[in-house]
Formats: C-alpha cells, structure tokens, sequence
C-alpha cells in the first residue's frame, strides 16, 4: 500500500511541477516575500521592521501558497478525470482512498517546500536586520523584542457579576435613567458595556490593579538578557492624546516592589521593562497603575484584551517559527484536501470556483457575531426568516471554519509572543489529521462510486 | 471449466441530469469467457463494446444484470491484480518518459523494484521503443503511444488481457507484433479479450466471437462454427463427385485415398459480421449508435454528365 | 462576405461555447446574487448605504468580469489550440488572422452580455438601497422592498425556467438560465422603473442612479482590454499559466499608479512600465459617482481611446505569437 501511495504521490508532485501552477507560485512567492517587506516601512524602529517582515513574509507566503494549493489540489483529480487518465490508475489493484491519499501527500510535500522556502529567506532577513545599524534602537532591541518569544499571562478575570449589573440597573432607575417598567433584561448590553467602558477608564490621581497569576517553572527562560516585561495598550481621553502616570509592579511572594514613572505614553501599545529577579517563579503579580495627571479630562483607558498583561520569555524563536510554519503547514493541508474533494466531484473551473468560494465562506463567518443589529419591522416574513436562517447557517460556518484560521499565529508570533506547543499539536492533529481525513473519506467514496467511463468524459 | 467473465441480463443505461435514460448502451446481455480463450467482441460504431469493456473493468456501474471478472465483483481490488487493459486511446501520463510510465504502473501492482526493471527493460525491447525509453509519453506518436499503452497492460502478467482497439493507428509490423503476442499468450492460458473493427484480426487469432449490434448479443460462438455454412455443402475433390457426404467421404476415400476431405464452405468474417448487422437493422429497432449508413452523398458522386453541380449552382466552400 | 459570415460564425461559435460553460452561469448568477444582497446586508449605515451599495455593486462587476472574461479567454484559445479544434478550423479557408480577431469578438460579447447584466442588477440594488427622503407623508429612511423582492425572485424564476425547459425541451441550463437571468432582470428594471421608491405607480418615472451606467462602461472597457491580453497570454502558454498571468497583470494593472506612476518622475523605466502596463484606474470612476459627481462624456471617449488603441495593440502582439503558434 505504501508504495503505491509514494507513487502517487510522487506522480502528483511531478504534474503540480509540470502544469506550470507550482512554477507561477513559486515565482510569485519568490517576488512577495523578498520585494514587499523590503518596501513596506514600518515605524522607523528595527524591532518595528523585524515585526513586519515576519508578519508580511509569512502571511504573503500563506495567501500565495494556499491559493497555489487550491488551485493545483483542484486540478489534480479533475484534469485527469477529464482527460482519461485516472482510467488507467482506476483498472489497478488501487483504492480510491490510496489515490486520494497520493495526491494529498504529494501536494503537501510540495507546500512544505514552499514553506521552508519562505522560512529561510526570512531567517536571511532577520540575520542581517540584526547584524546591521537599522532604525535608531539597533539589534539588540530586535533580539529582545521580537526574536525572544515570551508567554503572555493575562490579569485574573474581570468579568462583570450579575450582582454588579444588578446594582447598576438599580442606580440608574434611581437615578430616572431608566423608565419604570422596563426591565433588566431589555437593558442589559448596554449597562454591560458602561460598565466595561467605567472600569477601563482610571481618572486622574485614581488607580488601578491587576493580579496576574504566574504558574511555577514560568520563570525558567527569564533572565538579565532575556528580561520579561508588563504589556499594556491604553488610549487618553484629553484632546492631547498622552498618558502620564506611574506604574507599580509587586510581588507578595517574592518581597518586592518596583515602580517606574509612566510618563507622556502616547496612544497605542507600550511595554515596560522587569527587572529578573522581581517576580517569583510562581505566585501573585500585582500590577498597578496611578494616574498622575491633574487635567480632570485626562482618564487612561485601557482598552485592549487583555488591558494589560504579563509577557515572560519562554523558549526559543526558532520553535516559535517552526510551531508557526507546523499551523500554515495544517490550513494547507486543508486548503489541499478541500481542493482535491472539490476536483473529485466537480470540472476543474467550478471545482476551483467552489472551492475559493468556501474559504471566503468560512472567512466571513467569522464576522458573524459583529452584524447584530436587528432587521426593521417592515421587511416582511420572508426576509426575517432568510435573515434567520443565515445567521444559524453563519454559526455552523464559524463552529467548522473557525479552527482552520485559528491555527494562523503569524501576528503572535511577529508581536514577540510565544508560540504554544499545545497550539501547534492541536492545528497538527485536526487541521493536518481530522479535516483531511473527513474530506479524504468523502472525497474516496465519491470516487469510488464515480463513473470514471462515463461518455464524454 | 470456470469462465474468466461472466455477465447475465447486463444493462447500462446513460441517464441525463433528471435521471431520465438517455442511451441503452447494454440491453441484457448473457456472456461467457472462458479461461485460457481468446475472444473477439465485435459490432459496428456505438453497439456498446466499450461501454461492455468498461462494465467489465469497473469504470462504469451496470443499471442491472451481474457481472463476474475472473469469479469476482470488478471493481475488486483482487480482480484488478490479474487483469491488464490497453484502452482504445492513449491515456498515459504526458509527462513520464516510457520508462518512467511502466515503472509507476508496476509500483501500483506492488511489484519488487528488481522485478520491475527487468519486467521494463524487458517489455521496453518487445513494443521496440528502448531508444525512445527516456523520452516523455507526450511527445510520442499515436503509434508509439499505442505500444507503450500494450507494455503497461503487461507489466503485471495478466492472467485476463482486455484489448480495446489494439491495432489501431499501429503500422503492419505493429499489427503482427501484436498478433503474435496475443497467440504467444493464449498459448500460456492467459485470457484475452479483444475488440476490434478489424475483422481479418479478429479471424486471425480469436478463439470465439460475439458480435453486438445496439447494445445486444446478436451472435456469439466459435469462429469456424459461425462462418460456417450448413446449408450448402463444400466438397474438396481431387476430382469430379457426388452423393451424400458421410457416404460421399466414405467413397471417395476409399476410392482416392485418406487425403480427401469433405466439409462446409467457409464464408469471409466481413460477409457474416455484415450480415448479422443487417439482419439486426431489419428489426428496425431504434439505434443508440451509429445509424443506416445511406452511401456515398449525392454531392461526392461523378455524374454521367460530370461532376456534381447543386441546384442553384456555384460550387463555392 | 464570405469573409464576413465567417467571422460572425466562428465569434457566435466562441461566445456560444463560453456561454455553455457552466463556469459562466455560475459566475453570473452568484455576481447578481451578491449584488441584490448588498442593501440588505448594508442596512442601517445612515443614509451611506446608496454609496457603498454603489461601489460594492462595481466593485463586484470588475472582479467577477474578469473571472468571467479571463477563463473564457484562457480556455476557449489554450484549449483549442492542443485540443486539435483549432487545426479542424484553420484546415479550412479560414485565416488565423480571422480565427484569432473572432475569438476575440465572441469573448468580448460575452463580457458585454455579463456586463449588461451586471449593470441592471447594480442600477437595481442601488434602487433597493436605504436612502433619506425628505417627504412630509412618506419621509425618513425608505428602502425599496419591493424591488429587492422582484430581483430575488426574477433570480430563482430564471433557474427554475431554465431547469424546465432543460427537462422538457432538452434547452442547454447553462446559456438559457443565463438568458432567462438577463431577461428577468430586464423585465424587473422595466416594471420598476414605472413605480416611485415608495412603490406608487409613476408611469416613465425610471427612478433610476443613471450615473452608473457610464460607471459600468468603462468597466466593461477594461473587460475588453483584460480579454485582449488573456488571449494574447493564452497563445503562448496553457489555460492555468494564463489565468496566473492575467492575475499578474490585473495586480500590477491596480497598483500601477501607485508603484510606477509615483517614480515615473524619477526613473526612465518606471515612466515607461507606467505608460506600457495596463492602467485599471482609468477605468474604475465609482469614486467620482460621490457626492452627486457624474463621469463626464469627454472622460468616457477618452477612455474608450485608451481601451481600443492599448486592445489593438496588444491583439497585434497576441496575433504575432499566434502566427508562429504550433496548433493541433
């Protein structure tokens, strides 16, 4: 069995070579990856430039790799059912799912190529941009910011109780806000989000804490080169758009406090150096912040999800890199199966039209949730149970489409943010197993069943 | 003796996007083919041999009847370790060179990479294309492609050989080569069958005939015993004689030795298979394929006063 | 004459084959579909929705049409020329000259056929779209339901014609449940056009955005030069290169202005790629539909120049290559 299924897929590589596809895609990478990042600019900074080079790199490669799959993967059945010449393989001692399988490995084989291709020529990238006197940070920033992945550990959760709604609900009627009669539940998103909006804001000479549990062993990659830091995003209410204030970091298990001023922070996403030897390997991280403007209108809002977080070193870039590439590898694997289930039942144009139509699906199932607004009442039953049946129809895209894109971590990991193993296992196991061997069976069955000599075929 | 195939009632019909039938290609169809035979399965364009040939390898699913290939369902993986098939047109890999060709069909039959190269090598030096071993299947000739369709076909030993077309677009040497290959197989026991339109062919080396005309068995038997022709009796004298033909033979042995032979005159295949064709059309049974061929066209013909001029004339393109 | 009856038969021949594809139907009727969606699922944006109804709509005629135009070109030439169709034509008195020129012509009518249809079911979903009337009786924010309810319905009406006349009279689904879309769409802007927004009989109202309409022609323009290099790509190399080199083409097309234009100042060559490569811009005008603009006539002529000269140019280069092209 294995070796038909080695010469079927190496049957497969040779057509991808031989339709040109894989060459055009190749050429096209070739050109994304080395002529975009090296003429998009990004902040001025090197560590800015490193992170756009790997966020452009990778994701250039993603969209011209995964297009390039699909379209081979199309191709790769329905050409040949096409034009004859899967009668012949159907007449051998093989199965439908050997063929399929052949195919699907071969193509794979070829996008990890691709794949590797792109991850060298970024290492290329990053090996000069941190040998050389780009931006006025210099390289050591490079490797401290960007190239030592480091785990986030976000503040214990601060999720509204229904307590808390119920005492706002309670204050506003007071206070005639809300008319008698009208109850809880009818005003309940919008009481939710004052309330978000109310504890992200800290008012001048007000403060705020955050407690952020570090697990034991968390600690085992921070040291004085590889430092951890406190990330925050946070936005001024004042017209002037800067924050100014003081930031406390402390540590109940390790005895320590540390304060650093947080002066004149423009609007947008800081970090803020740790000493090593302040935080525990294992224990509570208090974080505060004290807003130390007198200008009333000058509230710090900390907006981002989480507001703050703490980010600790943890492993080495090179395993991010590859967890990242293993996640890429896992959505080709089902750009390839869905392409090659599409050319089992359809002709190459249509195969290639729903297949490109089914990951623009699932990508705009993902918005899904953002289109809430309720249809007016004039429209009439039809459309309110289109919208309806759309809307159930967009949450089975998102439950089926949503891992797929989930497995991308390219932002996280051009953000300095460590990739998990876990992260990378679980893509491995569903995006590279479960997806393709679901379509492989589907796509096996059909073939079989199909009627490879039908007339005019 | 156990046949090689077996069909009983086998039907195909070709159905449009609503599933309504389109073409009976196959109507009920009873066949018989014995281990170690050679058989020839004829009929005009559209009777249904392909269809047959394709119901029987598995690519196409019967719309009723049964179908047995060596005492098994066909699309069985089993059944297709012992059968090699030649289509009736080249279906290979463009991109593979000959070698590379014969060498991936034999990886699908799990053959041994020592036996496969010389099985290559081997089957290379019979279709005579060695010096073209290395050159891409797509830039071969019809021919060439044909022979290199033959190789692949054998590279597994076929115990069940099903040839469609072999001969077609082959030159003379091609057509003896594969004459000769197919004897040299029916000596070995191996099963063939064949389809053809060339009916000198099909007399030269099958053992039995079926002829099909829109989908259904009109004929089926061995070769002498169809061409021959019990109705008149053919003497083979050395001389003039008469009487009966036991008592004819009889005498005419005892009176000119053992040499004499008496038997039935023997008719040409393309009178027979001609006439069970037009024996067919006077059932006037609608057609699937090809219809009643009405001559050479009016405008083809040279007239007794010149060539043909058509009304309102001009005999522009 | 002859040469000319040959010329209409091997163009009706090449767009009646790009109208059969099933692609084709495909194609057209999930660009309808999309455009009818637009208003609805734009709702509620402020009074915005007739804008971005607008752009959205173009947007999705440009995109599709060059799906459209790009296979039908890539495939019908590529696939004739080693399919062997090609050599049975040009066996005939049939010059390649005339062969290559009505190839072309078959392709663009059937961009022109896509880009009628196109057009009415913008100028419709414009109609359909939210907008703000200042009316005493009938003011506030009125969207026109009814249209959108008979674009809809002209949708599945033209499939489910289609299918019967398949089944019946064995009619091909694909050309006619295009024809019939086309027809539906027709009939629908015809009737609406007899009816005010909020749905009262207004006899030759024709409350249409008429200021689409050179909109969609000048995409229809770039349709016409976008076939001309698909083609001219499609006597060199087999359908899928093509289709990857028309993409190539359309992106370096789109930002041409931007990566060329901003240099040409500076440097010979990006004058020159600048002046050589295909300028979508020129032909995308949604933008100046805003705030009530109008593309003016003197704009439409010019572009049309473009498009002619740069399509004749590129069918002299295309029709060269096919000269010296092996067919068969």
């Amino acid at each position: 069995m294995l070796s038909r299924i080695t010469a079927l897929a190496v049957l497969a590589m040779r057509a991808a070579v031989r339709s040109r596809v894989f060459v055009s895609t190749m050429v096209a990478l070739c050109v994304m990856i080395v002529w975009v990042p090296l003429n998009v600019r990004g902040d001025g900074t090197a560590a800015g430039q490193a992170r756009i080079l790997i966020h452009y790199t990778l994701a250039l490669a993603l969209v011209v790799a995964g297009t390039g799959a699909v379209w081979t993967s199309c191709s790769a059945v329905s050409q040949e059912i096409e034009s004859g010449e899967i009668r012949l393989v159907a007449v051998k001692p093989v199965r439908a799912f050997e063929v399929w399988a052949g195919k699907w490995l071969g193509l794979m084989a070829l996008n990890s190529l691709l794949l590797l291709l792109t991850a060298a020529v970024l290492c290329v990238f990053l090996f000069f941009l941190t040998r050389s006197s780009w931006g006025g940070d210099g390289p050591s920033t490079v490797r401290e910011r960007v190239l030592t992945p480091r785990r986030m550990y976000e503040p214990v959760s601060d999720a509204v109780t229904e307590e808390a709604f119920l005492d706002e609900f309670t204050r506003l009627r007071e206070e005639g806000e809300i008319q008698p009669g009208v109850t809880p539940e009818s005003v309940r998103e919008p009481i939710m989000q004052r309330i978000m909006a109310r504890r992200a804001a800290v008012g001048p000479g007000e403060s705020k804490h955050w407690t952020i549990n570090v697990p034991a062993g968390a600690m085992a990659w921070a040291g004085e080169r590889r430092k951890s830091f406190i990330g925050f995003r946070v936005a001024s209410a004042s017209w002037a758009g800067r924050v100014h204030g003081e930031w406390k970091v402390s540590s109940p298990a390790a005895d320590g406090e540390w304060t650093v001023p947080a002066t004149d922070y423009a609007d947008g996403y800081h970090m803020i150096d740790l000493p090593g030897s302040l935080l525990p390997d294992g224990g509570a991280v208090v974080v505060t912040y004290l807003n130390g403007s007198r200008d009333e209108s000058d509230a710090a809002v900390f907006s981002g999800k989480p507001p703050v977080a703490l980010l600790v070193p943890s492993g080495a870039f090179a395993a991010s890199l590859a967890r990242t590439l293993a996640g890429m590898l896992s959505l080709l694997a089902v750009l390839t199966a869905l392409g090659l289930c599409a050319g089992t039942i359809f002709s190459f144009p249509v195969a290639a039209f729903a297949s490109f139509s089914m990951v623009l699906i699932f990508l705009l199932g993902r918005y899904q949730g953002a289109s809430s607004e309720p249809l007016p009442p004039d429209v009439g039953f039809m459309m309110a149970f289109a919208e309806g049946v759309g809307l159930r129809m967009a949450r089975v895209v998102n439950m089926v489409g949503g891992p797929v894109f989930r497995a991308v971590t390219i932002a996280q990991l051009a953000d300095g943010l460590a990739v998990p193993v876990s992260r990378a296992v679980l893509s491995v196991l569903f995006l590279a197993g479960l997806y393709p061997t679901a379509l492989g069976a589907a796509a096996s069955l059909i073939l079989s069943r199909r009627e490879l000599g039908e007339r005019g075929k | 003796m156990e046949p090689a195939v077996k069909t009983r009632g086998l039907t195909k019909v070709f159905a449009d996007f609503w599933c309504r039938p389109r073409v009976r290609a196959v109507s009920g169809l009873d066949l018989d083919i014995v281990r170690g035979e050679v058989f020839g399965l004829l009929g005009p364009n559209g009777s249904g041999k392909s269809t047959t040939i394709k119901l029987l390898l598995g690519l196409l699913h019967p719309s009723a009847g049964s179908v047995e290939v060596l005492s098994r369902r066909p699309d069985d993986v089993a059944t297709k370790k012992l059968i090699g098939y030649l289509p009736e047109e080249s279906y290979l890999y463009r991109y593979l060179t000959a070698r590379e060709t014969l060498d991936f069909y034999g990886r699908l039959f799990d053959i041994g990479a020592r036996q496969r190269a010389e099985r290559t090598e081997q089957l290379l030096e019979m279709v005579g294309l060695a010096q073209a071993a290395d050159r891409p299947v797509g830039e071969f000739s019809k021919g060439m492609a044909r022979r290199i369709g033959l190789a692949q076909a054998l590279i597994n030993d076929p115990a069940l050989l099903v040839l469609d077309e072999p001969t077609s677009g082959l030159d003379p040497i091609g057509c003896r080569q594969i004459k000769d290959l197919i004897v040299a197989l029916a000596k070995r026991g191996k099963t063939i069958l064949l389809c053809s339109h060339l009916l000198a062919d099909v007399e030269d080396v099958c053992d039995r005939i079926a002829i099909l005309y829109n989908g259904r068995l009109r004929a089926q038997g061995r070769v002498k015993d169809l061409l021959r022709e019990s109705a008149r009796v053919r003497i083979t004298l050395p001389s003039e004689a008469a009487g009966p033909e036991e008592k004819l033979e009889e005498e005419m042995r005892r009176r000119f030795g053992p040499e004499v032979e008496v038997g039935h005159p023997v008719i040409e295949l393309e009178s027979f298979f001609l006439d069970v064709v037009q024996k067919a059309r006077e059932g006037h049974e609608p057609d699937s394929g090809v219809g009643h061929e009405a001559g050479v066209p009016e405008y083809l013909r040279e007239t007794a006063a010149g060539p043909y001029v058509p009304r309102g004339g001009g005999g522009e393109c | 004459m002859l040469r000319f009856r040959q010329f209409t038969a091997l163009a009706a021949l090449a767009a009646g084959e790009s109208l059969r594809q099933p692609i084709f139907l495909l194609l057209s009727l999930t660009c309808v579909a999309w455009m009818a969606a637009l208003p609805v699922v734009l709702m509620h944006k402020f009074g915005e929705d007739g804008k971005l109804v607008r752009e959205g709509a173009l947007a999705l005629h440009f995109v599709f049409g060059i799906l459209v135009t790009g296979h039908a070109a890539s495939w019908s030439l590529a696939r004739e020329m080693r399919g062997g169709t090609a050599a049975a034509v040009l066996t005939k008195p049939v010059g390649r000259d005339m062969f290559y020129l009505a190839k072309y012509a078959g392709i663009v009518s059937v961009a022109v056929a896509f880009s009628v249809c196109a057009a009415l079911a913008t100028l419709l979903s414009e109609r359909v779209s939210e907008r703000f009337v200042a009316d005493p009786v009938l003011g506030g924010y009125v969207t026109d339901w009814n249209t959108a309810r008979m674009v809809f319905s002209g949708i599945i009406v033209s499939l489910v014609v289609a299918g019967v006349l398949n089944y019946r009279w064995r009619f091909p689904f694909q050309s006619s449940g295009f024809g019939l879309l086309a027809g539906m769409l027709l009939l629908t802007f015809i009737v609406r056009g007899q009816f005010d927004i909020h749905g009262r009989l207004s006899p030759m109202l024709w409350a249409y955005d008429w200021r689409i309409v050179p909109a969609s022609l000048l995409i229809t323009l770039a349709l016409a030069v976008f076939a001309a290099i698909a083609l001219a790509l499609s006597t060199r190399f087999p359908a899928a290169p093509t289709v990857a080199a028309c993409c190539g083409v359309l992106l370096v097309g789109l930002v041409s202005d931007y990566v060329f234009g901003t240099a040409a100042s500076r440097s010979f060559a990006a004058a020159t790629l600048h002046r050589v490569l295909p300028n979508w811009q020129n032909f995308w005008m949604a933008d100046a539909l805003a705030d009530g603009g109008v593309i003016p006539g003197w704009y439409l002529l010019e572009a049309a120049t473009y498009a002619g000269v740069y399509s004749a140019a590129v069918l002299a280069l295309g029709l060269t290559f096919f000269r010296r092209s092996d067919v068969g």
